[in-house]
């Protein structure tokens, strides 16, 4: 078990932040991928081998993350942290100040998402899994995920500041 | 359209907001890390010889008890055979006294004792004073036994609610309580049935005194059954596990790593989850046994059926038999087309054949 305990470590990072994109908090996303990873752990025998087991670790943090959401009645009013609009002083302020505000404008569109689009948008921009992958994580069918993803990225064009954002980035 | 690279930069950098928990990485290596091969302790033993221990640890609980108060297929840990008694003749009223049951005996540990009903069986040996004086076998702290009866009053015209009402104090006055009620007034006879639920001690008297409300007793059933062998059982059963699960505690007290944590956890759960599903055995025969049930149901006299036997004129008469004619004609008409339909699919594909062959047959003349 040394490699998966290595394999777990490694993508503890990722899946910390996937679940705290979903559940715009960092102290229940801590305990969320903690019980996953528990979980995952304990049903190591049930891990399927190669390529599947990362959307099979997804799958469960994702459950984990839901599992602690619809426990939350407040979570559906909940708004992204406020410390996302603060960012550490870095080399390049201007850089800087435009990623801060990239953050902030997406985290306030992620949060209007409903929870069956922001899933698999996280899933596929931030985690960097396969349509293929999300399915198997989310349980529904690879046509499913790509309707939804479509029709997430139709409502992200529709709002007002990412789509000043989407200007900026193709005049560029 | 929003780009695809624009969604994955803001996503990053919303991401990246979040710092991952100082040292979380390094606690979760270390909870998922495999126990140390160190000098071999008892806390690190594998699952399987925790399964074992506390296999032994709940046979041993069970079995003790056993052996020290006799066992339940009748002989003790002394050598005694239980002697076969003769078996009590049934009550009257459906009821044995409450000493009387199934032919094993009810002990402390008694896994082999059960329940049987008060009618039939001989006397265990809890009952038997030469053996309880010997302490060969510990008589049982209450004899329990589950008692019910459904009684069938008939009542005069116009009574039916006002004994139903009877009843009903009476379940009051006996230290009971209407467990449910019902009763129709339709056009038909009035009918009313009332359930009663009164301490065990008072069951016999309750009967006693519910039957002379009705003017005429249809029908009296009762029966008993003596659950106090398997209520002891139950109790025996509940120490026992109480007692592992005490001792998985402490085992989980000296777990170091999640591994063990984890494994010790879900034998905990099992063991709670058995000493649930066994204090909810227990919880039912106790409330069926401090509680008798008595179903009274009260009919009002049956009326003579009165037969109609009105004069039906010529006319009348003659449309009757109309009407039958006309049924059993369609009737006969629906009969035949079954038959008819066949005739003509045979006849269909005869001809089908016949001018099939008489083509076959023109070709090849000519």
């Amino acid at each position: 078990m040394d490699d998966l305990d290595t394999w777990l470590a490694e993508s503890y990072p990722r899946a910390f932040r996937t679940a705290c994109l979903v559940l715009h908090s960092a102290a229940d996303a801590e305990d969320a991928v903690q019980d996953a990873f528990l979980r995952v752990w304990r049903f190591r025998d049930a891990i399927p081998p190669g390529d599947g087991r990362r959307a099979w670790l997804y799958r469960v943090v994702v459950n984990a993350c839901l599992s602690r959401a619809r426990g939350d009645k407040r979570w559906a009013q909940r708004e992204p942290e406020e410390r996302l609009a603060s960012l550490p002083a870095q080399a390049d302020p201007q850089r800087d100040a435009e990623t801060a505000a990239l953050a902030t404008c997406m985290a306030a569109a992620l949060a209007r998402l409903p929870e069956h689009l922001r899933i698999p948008v996280v899933l596929r921009y931030y985690s960097g899994l396969a349509e293929r992958e999300i399915a198997l994580a989310i349980q529904r069918r690879p046509g499913t995920v790509k309707s939804r993803l479509a029709e997430a990225r139709r409502r992200l064009a529709d709002d007002a500041a990412l789509s000043e954002w989407n200007e900026l980035e193709v005049a560029r | 359209v929003i780009t695809e690279e624009l969604i994955e930069r803001g996503l990053g950098a919303a991401a990246e907001e979040y710092d991952v928990p100082p040292g979380a990485v390094d606690r979760l290596a270390a909870q998922l890390a495999p126990p140390q091969r160190g000098p071999r302790s008892w806390t690190h033993l594998s699952r399987r010889t925790w399964l074992a221990a506390a296999a032994a640890a709940i046979v041993a609980a069970v079995a003790v008890p056993l052996a020290l108060g006799g066992g339940g297929s009748g002989t003790n840990s002394h050598g005694l055979t239980a002697a076969p008694l003769p078996p009590e003749k049934s009550a009257t009223s459906g009821f044995a006294p409450a000493t009387t049951g199934s032919g094993t005996a009810a002990t402390a540990g008694g896994a082999g004792g059960s329940a049987g009903t008060v009618n039939s069986g001989a006397v265990p040996l809890a009952s038997v004073p030469q053996y309880r004086a010997a302490k060969l076998v510990p008589a049982p702290s209450t004899n329990r036994v589950i008692k019910t009866g459904e009684l069938d009053l008939q009542v005069p015209r116009g009574r039916v609610g006002v004994t139903l009402d009877r009843l009903s104090g009476l379940a009051g006055t006996e230290g009971g309580y209407v467990a449910s009620s019902h009763s129709t007034q339709g056009d038909g006879a009035p009918y009313g049935s009332v359930t009663l639920r009164v301490p065990v001690a008072r069951f016999e008297r309750t009967v006693a005194v519910a039957r002379t409300y009705g003017s005429k007793v249809l029908s009296l059933e009762t029966t008993g059954t003596d659950v106090t062998a398997k209520y002891v059982d139950l109790n025996a059963r509940i120490s026992a596990l109480q007692a592992t699960r005490k001792t998985y505690l402490a085992i989980l007290g000296r777990a170091t790593t999640i591994g063990e944590t984890l494994e010790v956890e879900q034998q905990i759960t099992d063991v709670q989850t058995q000493i649930e599903q066994l204090q909810g055995q227990r919880n039912v025969l106790a409330n069926h046994s401090a509680m008798s049930t008595l179903t009274v149901t009260v009919d009002q006299r049956l009326l003579t059926p009165v037969r109609h036997t009105g004069h039906r004129n010529g006319f009348v008469r003659a449309v009757d038999r109309s009407v039958s004619r006309f049924v059993r004609g369609v009737e006969a008409i629906v009969g035949a087309l079954g038959p008819i339909v066949l005739v003509l699919l045979l006849v269909g594909l005869t001809a089908l054949v016949a001018r099939f062959g008489y083509r076959r047959l023109r070709r090849g003349l000519v």
